[in-house]
């Protein structure tokens, strides 16, 4: 029998299994989160129909007529789990700040008693970790955010949030990828196009990866907005060293 | 191809299969018709195969008119549907003549009607699924809503007058739950109070989730910074306001707050039903009482709908060709004949099929003279009793 990879498990109603690696959301937990479900995805195990990783946890919904939780857990438990072989990936993500692309950049600042420069610096000092995708199409949920950055999110949520649009909220940051509701403060904006309709998968990047926000001005954002138009934008990606 | 043309779009019509499913680890949600009893209901009636996309009517309901005769189903919320001026009652198929127009009254009971359409709404498939994705805009028809002016398409494959042998929609104010997955971080008396308090659904309702008015579980709001996960359709979560959302299959992939309680889920055609000002209150029951409710609904789904005599009686000379399902009179693996392919002639009691059940075999034979318009499985496929295998057109008299 395999070894127990989660903590956890407890069943979410009679149509899903929650399974739990850890208490706090750190890469070795979330590695772990990532590994386990893509076994379960490629198990194909009977009546499993969804699987969602998140930061701690991993989602698996099924139908009860085919399956329940003592006996998903006893495939789980017997289920290989195979390393991890994919070497993550670092990506640029260039970012127009402030102004109309980042609408609360100056209010952020002023909340957090710090300059707009001083939150792109904080913002764009170091790479964030891409935890899992979600929230909507292809969100990439990224964190941890300085503890100086760290806020809570905006009392009323917009209706609609430009696609582009760079974000924080509490230690997390993200991109919003689709023209969507949201809740998190926007800083900026990304003239690349994160999001590929039918593309599987549909972003560049996926979980385990890292962004890199990068500030760029006005005109250069009008320049590789042209190209992302045009389908011949190039992601730069920068090669990330041994921690 | 027959065609359906929005006059007018109601308040949110729009086009709804079994959902995305398998691509929730991209952030990309579920959504789909979130009444899938109602929905199968629909396309049953029509023989359409299960999962075709049909038309999720919301409340106030669309005008539309038939630019090409075709057959239609109708299940789910009683939204007074009328075809001209003569009432349509939901679990009934109708065939449409060309001009004809549908319009729905207003809302009866519940509040989600499906409209089927002979053949399944034809739009392309985006991430496996012809579901709308609202949110994000992408998939169905446009990515949106129908709009006045939008035209769909469908086969417009020939159907009979039938009638749904049971209730097609499941709206009640009682709805069944199982403890939450953060029941432990809720006050004692949270469970109590949850099953205790009659709760009004929120005008801020959507696809999303349901919203409930009623009094708070715990006297001070509890703090919601854990970190983000997923969770389960049908779970009931606690906002820091104290206020509970009842989260339904477009809700985001990941996100949050404390679950107190999961809805179960033979009960989630029930949330889809429930209408802003409705009471809702929850009954706890077991795991296994659970199991047997989504049983019992996926065994009433296998009845077979009651045949009408032509409305109106038959026009002009004899009845127009019938389509005869060949179903599964056991579970077991089916095994396909020559006759079973799409476009052959077949005789009474040809043999269409085999069925292997614990190493023996049971025939299965054609109970009709005509032609074979659709086999739904492939060879070595497991199917269930009752399962619909594939369909035989009867020679028109």
């Amino acid at each position: 029998m395999a070894k127990k990879l989660w903590q956890a498990a407890a069943p979410a109603g009679d149509g899903a299994l929650v399974l739990k690696f850890g208490e706090h959301a750190d890469p070795e937990v979330n590695d772990l989160v990532h590994r386990v479900a893509a076994a379960v995805r490629a198990a194909a195990l009977p009546g499993v129909w969804g699987v969602v990783p998140a930061y701690t946890t991993l989602l698996i919904e099924y139908d009860p007529l085919l399956s329940d939780d003592q006996e998903l857990l006893s495939l789980l438990g017997h289920l290989p789990i195979p390393a991890e072989q994919r070497v993550p990936r670092c990506f640029v993500l260039p970012v127009l700040y402030g102004g109309d692309a980042g609408p609360d950049l100056s209010s952020v600042a002023a909340a957090l008693r710090l300059s707009p420069d001083q939150v792109i610096s904080l913002h764009t000092a170091s790479p964030y970790r891409i935890y899992c995708l979600g929230f909507s199409p292809g969100f990439p949920l990224c964190g941890m955010l300085p503890v100086e950055l760290r806020t809570a999110r905006r009392s009323s949520p917009r209706t609609a949030v430009p696609a582009g649009s760079v974000a924080m909220a509490g230690a997390q940051t993200g991109v919003y990828p689709l023209e969507t509701p949201g809740g998190w403060h926007l800083l900026g904006k990304t003239p690349l196009n994160l999001f590929a309709l039918g593309h599987d998968p549909p972003t560049f990047y996926q979980p385990r990866d890292s962004l890199w926000f990068r500030a760029i001005d006005a005109d250069q954002f009008a320049r590789l907005a042209e190209r992302a138009r045009t389908g011949s934008a190039v992601i730069e990606e920068v090669a990330l060293g041994s921690p | 191809m027959a065609r359906l043309k929005v006059l007018h779009p109601g308040l949110q019509t729009s086009v709804q299969d079994a959902g995305r499913l398998g691509h929730e680890h991209l952030g990309i949600t579920v959504g789909g018709h979130l009444d899938d009893y109602a929905a199968a209901w629909a396309n049953r009636l029509l023989d359409n195969p299960p999962g075709s996309a049909v038309l999720e009517i919301t409340l106030l309901g669309p005008e539309l008119q038939a630019l090409d005769g075709g057959w239609l189903a109708l299940a789910g919320a009683d939204l007074r549907a009328l075809i001209g001026d003569r009432p349509w009652p939901p679990g009934s198929s109708r065939n449409l003549r060309a001009g004809e127009q549908v319009r729905f009254a207003g809302v009866k009971r519940g509040a989600r009607a499906y409209l089927a359409l002979s053949g399944g709404i034809q739009v392309a498939e985006v991430f496996g699924s012809r579901s709308t994705d609202l949110s994000a805009k992408f998939g169905g028809f446009k990515g949106r809503c129908l709009e006045a002016g939008d035209v769909l398409t469908y086969p417009g494959l020939p159907a009979h007058p039938r009638l749904a042998p049971v209730e097609t929609c499941l709206w009640r104010e009682t709805v069944r739950i199982l403890p939450g997955v953060h029941l432990d971080r809720f006050p004692a008396t949270a469970w109590e109070r949850l099953l205790g308090t009659d709760f009004q659904v929120s005008q801020h309702s959507d696809r999303v989730g349901i919203r409930l008015e009623g009094t708070p579980l715990t006297d001070k709001g509890l703090t919601a910074d854990t970190i983000s996960e997923a969770l389960a359709i049908g779970s009931i979560e606690a906002a820091p306001s104290g206020e509970l959302l009842i989260l339904l299959k477009s809700r985001g992939s990941i996100g949050g707050y404390p679950t107190v309680a999961h809805v179960i889920r033979a009960d989630w055609p029930v949330l889809a039903q429930l209408k802003p000002g409705d009471t809702v209150r929850f009954q706890a029951v077991s795991r296994q009482q659970a199991r047997a409710a989504w049983q019992e609904q996926q065994n009433r789904l296998k009845l077979t709908p009651r045949e009408l005599p032509a409305a109106g009686g038959a026009p002009g000379h004899g009845s127009p060709p019938r389509r005869i399902a060949v179903t599964a009179p056991v579970g077991g693996v089916l095994h396909l004949t020559a006759p079973s392919a799409a476009g052959q002639r077949v005789q009474v009691g040809h043999l269409v099929a085999l069925l292997e059940v614990s190493q023996q075999f049971y025939d299965l034979e054609s109970p009709v003279a005509g032609t074979v318009v659709v086999t739904y499985f492939g060879e070595g496929t497991s199917v269930e009793t009752g399962t619909v295998l594939m369909e035989v057109e009867t020679d028109a008299p």
